[in-house]
């Protein structure tokens, strides 16, 4: 991954995680926040822009200069949010690579066959879970 | 018909009472408890504590059975969220939602909410058009705002009195429905001679309001 | 032989960005945090181009520009704007400074940028081929104040591409600069109705209905008399 446009949307623990770990790579970032204390979560050697406004606005996103983003990170603590910000960055804007993260699986069905690929951190947890205690038993998955 | 409204708050009591005289079948889904108290204690209808962006709780509370869902709540993502869960996933007929930001409006319709009413957008149509004075009035909105029906008394003053209709040059984005004289409607046509005190009964584009008054009294005021 | 470009901006990360997405070309790029450190870093390196951040603390953008021009230091320059900033585009190109970025942009974009900026200063007249050229040359009229050659070329480049809003937009700031607002604003429309997303032309359409511009005591020189409202 190498100089890519990548807007991020939310800098919450794991929207700013995200940053850091995409900085590493020759990245250009973008950082979109309703509130602007939430940068101070960003690492010191985060490389980018920070835009303080609400990506539900459509103006925020054209100020982002979404059309000419690779790829687009969905990260606020809302599901409904995420859902409505990647779609819009998908099927308006036509994002190549658009990414969210939710908390109820269950709404994922919303944009089925869209090309948005879903971070369930419910379900990754689970897994994880499941993963340490079969490992801890030293019983394989079957 | 089965109508489900969803975070309507104060509104929906006023809508359940309409509603609900017109015989249709309600289910009301608000997150406040007092809000929902309210509401059961008032309305013949199904209510229900609770999220109503939650898969479950949607089909929970039959809306499957749905013909009609409207969200009403303050937040747009959670509006297009209720709407489309509806529609894609639970094949609810029509949706209606609420937007805040007016340029979500084409955005809602692109991801297949039907009707988007955007009460920002109604509402500066309604000032920049009510600049002007009391003896014009608005009629009842057409077509979520996309005409514009007035009706205008001429006074003596006014460039159009005496000056047949074709002859008065009114915008060509604009129509003469009626002339209403005295207690006679009259459908006019090109030759027909306006008069002072008449009241013109005049479709247009929102857009061209200002040139048609610009017309009749040469400027806007 | 690479090129020594000086970045200055007040925010760490825009920064960094820059010198990230200028890196492997062939430039070497020094930091300035600020108004006072860019020219302190200016009188003690030659530069063939400077990036400048308009809303800096301090010494803003417009004011280093001022004073690096004062020193009579011809370099290159190119003026980045954040989001709602007006770009003072006329001010600006008495300035020698025509070339504006808005926050954020693309790696492609600022290197495209940076680079047409640089190969500026070969371009001929009669070498001129296609449209991007006689763009780039008509700025580099307006920057050495050959204004009467700029619109010249800005006329010729709009018939090689009737779609583009960039030309229009700067004949509207010729236009300004001749205190001719009607006729700026008519160039600025022109832009928007071309493509009514290029800010440039907003911004600067936006700034003439804003500002007043006094019509007494009005002279082509460096003062400008323009009230903000």
């Amino acid at each position: 991954m190498k100089d890519k446009y990548i807007i991020i949307v939310g800098c919450g623990r794991l929207g700013a995680h995200v940053a850091k770990m995409f900085t590493r790579s020759r990245n250009s970032l973008v950082m979109i926040d309703k509130d602007a204390t939430a940068f101070s979560r960003l690492s010191e050697e985060y490389s980018g822009f920070t835009i303080e406004a609400d990506a539900v606005e459509q103006d925020t996103l054209l100020r982002a200069k979404i059309d000419q983003a690779d790829v687009l990170v969905a990260t606020t603590d809302d599901d409904n949010t995420n859902i409505m910000i990647a779609q819009v960055a998908r099927e308006i804007h036509h994002v190549p690579e658009v990414m969210l993260r939710i908390y109820d699986p269950s709404r994922a069905k919303i944009y089925e066959g869209t090309g948005i690929t879903t971070i369930c951190t419910t379900l990754l947890a689970a897994e994880a879970f499941s993963q340490a205690l079969g490992s801890q038993e030293g019983v394989t998955a079957p | 018909m089965n109508i489900f409204v969803v975070g309507g708050g104060i509104r929906t009591h006023f809508l359940a009472k309409s509603m609900i005289s017109k015989g249709h079948e309600l289910t009301l889904i608000e997150e406040e408890p007092e809000v929902c108290d309210r509401l059961a204690r008032n309305h013949q209808a199904l209510v229900i504590q609770g999220d109503g962006t939650r898969p479950y709780l949607l089909q929970d509370a039959g809306i499957t059975r749905c013909d009609l869902i409207l969200a009403l709540t303050s937040k747009d993502p959670d509006n297009l969220v209720i709407c489309q869960l509806a529609s894609k996933v639970y094949g609810v007929p029509k949706s209606m939602a609420l937007v805040n930001d007016p340029a979500n409006r084409i955005i809602f319709q692109k991801l297949g909410v039907q009707m988007v009413v955007s009460t920002v957008e109604i509402i500066t149509d309604l000032i920049e058009q009510r600049l002007f004075l009391d003896d014009i009035s608005n009629l009842s909105p057409i077509e979520e705002g996309k005409v514009s029906l007035m009706e205008i008394e001429l006074k003596v003053d006014d460039l159009v009195v005496g000056k047949t209709i074709q002859a008065a040059s009114f915008p060509a984005q604009s129509n003469i429905g009626c002339v209403l004289r005295g207690q006679e409607a009259i459908i006019p046509g090109g030759a027909t001679r306006l008069e002072a005190g008449d009241r013109l009964i005049i479709i247009c584009l929102p857009k061209y309001q200002s040139e048609v008054l610009k017309t009749i009294r040469g400027r806007l005021t | 032989m690479k090129q020594h470009i000086l970045v200055v901006d007040d925010e760490k990360n825009i920064r960094m960005t820059l010198t990230q997405c200028l890196a492997d070309e062939a430039y070497t790029i020094d930091l300035a945090v600020n108004g006072e450190d860019a020219l302190i870093q200016l009188s003690q390196a030659d530069y063939d181009l400077i990036l400048l951040d308009i809303k800096m603390p301090g010494l803003d953008g417009m004011e280093v520009l001022k004073k690096i021009r004062d020193r009579g230091i011809q370099v290159n320059v190119i003026m980045m704007t954040a989001y709602g900033t007006v770009e003072r585009a006329v001010e600006a190109m008495k300035l020698g400074a025509i070339d504006f970025i808005s926050k954020p942009f693309t790696p492609s974009e600022i290197r495209k940028l940076v680079q047409s900026v640089l190969q500026r200063h070969v371009l001929k007249e009669t070498e001129l081929n296609h449209f991007e050229e006689y763009l780039e040359f008509a700025k580099k009229c307006l920057l050495e104040q050959h204004y009467e050659k700029a619109e010249e070329i800005l006329i010729k480049s709009i018939t090689l591409n009737v779609e583009a809003p960039e030309p229009h937009n700067l004949l509207g700031v010729l236009a300004e600069y001749y205190r001719d607002i009607p006729r700026a604003q008519k160039h600025y429309r022109a832009a928007l109705a071309l493509d009514p997303t290029y800010r440039p032309a907003d911004q600067n359409l936006e700034r003439t209905v804003q500002w007043k511009y006094s019509q007494a005591g009005m002279n082509l020189g460096d003062r400008d008399d323009t009230d903000e409202r």
